[in-house]
């Protein structure tokens, strides 16, 4: 049973946008109603080129279709969303508007049974201030139907089998840390299919191939960082060298199927 | 542009290139020189704790990193202590604000932008360097003193011309349930009130109490528009758009270089981490795997330079083959001279 919410995280420059695009990807290929997702309303070049199904949506629109419902009226919710206060304060409070696009996915996904949003999520401390924003505003509001809806969301990513963290990190101590860190972190917060793996491994066939003793080199680097960290199998995503979207795709590929089989 | 100093260096770019390690290297070459250096990381992961074998506790406190040839001062931003140090009057215990404040809060940015545009005005540093957050987190930073322009613009202008000049701190509870009373009563009451039936009437009291506190302390926030002017006016600052062989995201480059508006061509560098082409590898390796592919992508880089006129100056920065990120630091800083 594949997870309905599918979020990856990690360091900056770990490869998210890559990773949530293979899955979603391969997800489609299994006839499956995969879309994917991300807060940044630019949605990467590489994702529109291939027609991958996307959900987008600005935390803007977001609110307004949820004030929209709540006050039973969307012209009502236009009205209210287009107060200089209200754009402002999106603007002053960014996991406001991040805690009510996740609120839209999962509203999303409870509305339609068979979809599944692989979200590309911000880097660390920015997914932190995603998932805390559900805690802190729950803290803020304390009573009323918006706390009710928070926890709603909350049941929803908690229970087992609707959510699946994969946290991405490159072989360097930095990003290692920084992996290890959020794992933790998603963990302690109550979503315990949270996976971390290594991203852009150079222990693949092209580079042991390869004879170049500086590959070779960095190679033993990162394998001297992998084996400090963690003692026991850490899922490796080889570095594909291409320079083309759909190769790299195809390289992974493999590595995300595993991925995927374990729910 | 290596040599000299200035009184601010910023540090952005995209996420895994070298920011921290970069800008601690910087920090540490500028500290042997005897220069009073403060280097402060405002990217929420803090990986400059790593760096700097400082713990999470430190967060927020300015913290000396004391070896026998150099000394310098760091800072790993934190919004609640920075709030405090400015001695913001927030007695009042609001809740709305506690929350902000937290480590994930979301506050991370604006509170930087006020904190170190307070560190520059205490001349107590001959160079700050900034550490910033990755990508368009920096674009975030840099919009922070328009944001609270707009916030206490805008939005204050259509709460507070109801309520009169004379708004005085020590409002007793019974005082600010008038104010409240007023507010719902004039035009903002629609408004209030459709936001009263989506979060409950309580908040609307503390978020009003929250909108008080904020504006009594206006002068605070607006620190962040001296910033802006700053980078606006200055000629002692030089920002470094820091990239790396390893990814190849010259479009996110372009992205940040084209909107990072309020910073100057004429102090900008666009940094090259991570070259192979540096005169230290056999030959015969540049067509290998995946050097090869570093080495493209590094001219890929060079040739966007030459063509985008984006930037004043180039450097490079070797690849480091090192594990442990203080020794990797520590190979940095020789190359800043």
């Amino acid at each position: 049973m594949t997870s309905r919410l599918i979020i990856v995280s990690g360091k900056g420059g770990v490869g998210k946008t890559t990773i949530a695009h293979a899955i979603t990807k391969e997800l489609r290929a299994r006839g499956l109603n995969a879309f994917y997702t991300s807060f940044d309303q630019n949605c990467p070049s590489e994702i529109l080129k291939d027609g991958t199904p996307r959900f987008m949506t600005s935390p803007e629109e977001s609110s307004e279709a949820y004030i929209g419902l709540k006050l039973n009226s969307p012209l009502l919710a236009k009205w209210v969303m287009k107060a200089p206060f209200f754009k402002a304060l999106f603007q002053v409070l960014p996991p406001l508007g991040h805690m009510i696009l996740l609120g839209h996915y999962i509203k999303e996904l409870q509305d339609n049974p068979e979809h599944i949003v692989v979200l590309d999520s911000p880097a660390s401390g920015h997914a932190m201030s995603m998932i805390s924003s559900l805690s802190n505003f729950k803290e803020i509001f304390k009573l009323g139907v918006l706390v009710e809806d928070i926890d709603r969301m909350n049941d929803f990513l908690k229970t087992p089998g609707n959510t699946k963290v994969l946290i991405s990190s490159i072989p360097t101590e930095m990003s290692v840390e920084e992996g290890l860190d959020l794992t933790k972190f998603f963990k302690d917060w109550g979503l315990d299919n949270t996976e971390l793996l290594i991203n852009n491994s150079l222990n693949s066939k092209e580079v042991l191939e390869s004879g170049s003793s500086l590959a070779h080199k960095k190679l033993e680097i990162e394998k001297q960082i992998i084996s400090r960290y963690f003692s026991e199998d850490i899922r490796l995503i080889p570095q594909v060298f291409s320079h083309n979207t759909s190769e790299i795709l195809r390289g992974i590929n493999p590595i995300i199927k595993g991925i995927l089989s374990e729910g | 542009m290596k040599g000299n100093h200035y009184q601010l260096e910023i540090f952005c770019g995209t996420g895994g290139v070298g920011k921290t390690t970069l800008a601690t290297s910087r920090a540490i070459y500028l500290a042997k020189k005897d220069l009073r250096v403060l280097l402060i990381t405002i990217d929420p992961s803090l990986r400059l704790k790593q760096v700097l074998s400082l713990s999470d506790k430190s967060a927020g406190d300015i913290k000396k990193v004391e070896l026998e040839e150099y000394c310098f001062d760091a800072l790993l931003m934190s919004s609640q202590k920075t709030f405090d140090r400015l001695g913001i009057d927030k007695d009042k215990n609001n809740k709305i604000l506690e929350v902000l404040m937290r480590p994930n809060g979301g506050m991370n940015e604006i509170m930087a932008i006020i904190e170190v545009q307070s560190q520059l005005e205490s001349n107590n540093y001959d160079c700050i360097i900034l550490d910033t957050p990755p990508g368009k987190h920096f674009l975030d930073f840099l919009d922070a003193s328009k944001k609270i322009d707009r916030f206490f613009d805008k939005s204050y202008i259509e709460i507070f011309k109801f309520l009169g000049k004379n708004l005085n701190s020590q409002l007793p509870s019974e005082g600010k349930k008038k104010i409240f009373s007023k507010i719902v009563s004039s035009g903002v009451k629609k408004l209030l009130s459709y936001l009263e039936r989506v979060t409950g009437k309580e908040f609307v009291e503390t978020f009003i109490e929250a909108i008080f506190v904020l504006h009594q302390n206006k002068n605070y926030f607006l620190k962040a528009l001296t910033f802006q002017r700053f980078l606006k006016e200055s000629d002692n600052y030089q920002w470094f758009l820091v990239s790396s062989t390893e990814q190849s995201k010259v479009k996110e480059i372009i992205e940040i270089a084209k909107n990072a508006t309020h910073l100057s061509k004429e102090h900008s560098v666009l940094l090259i981490n991570k070259c192979m082409d540096m005169g230290s590898i056999d030959e015969d390796e540049f067509s290998k795997v995946p050097v090869k592919y570093f080495i493209e992508r590094e001219h890929q880089i060079i040739d966007f330079f030459d063509r985008s006129k984006l930037f004043k100056n180039l450097l490079k920065f070797p690849d480091i083959f090192e594990a442990d990120p203080k020794k990797h630091v520590k190979s940095l800083t020789s190359h800043w001279n």
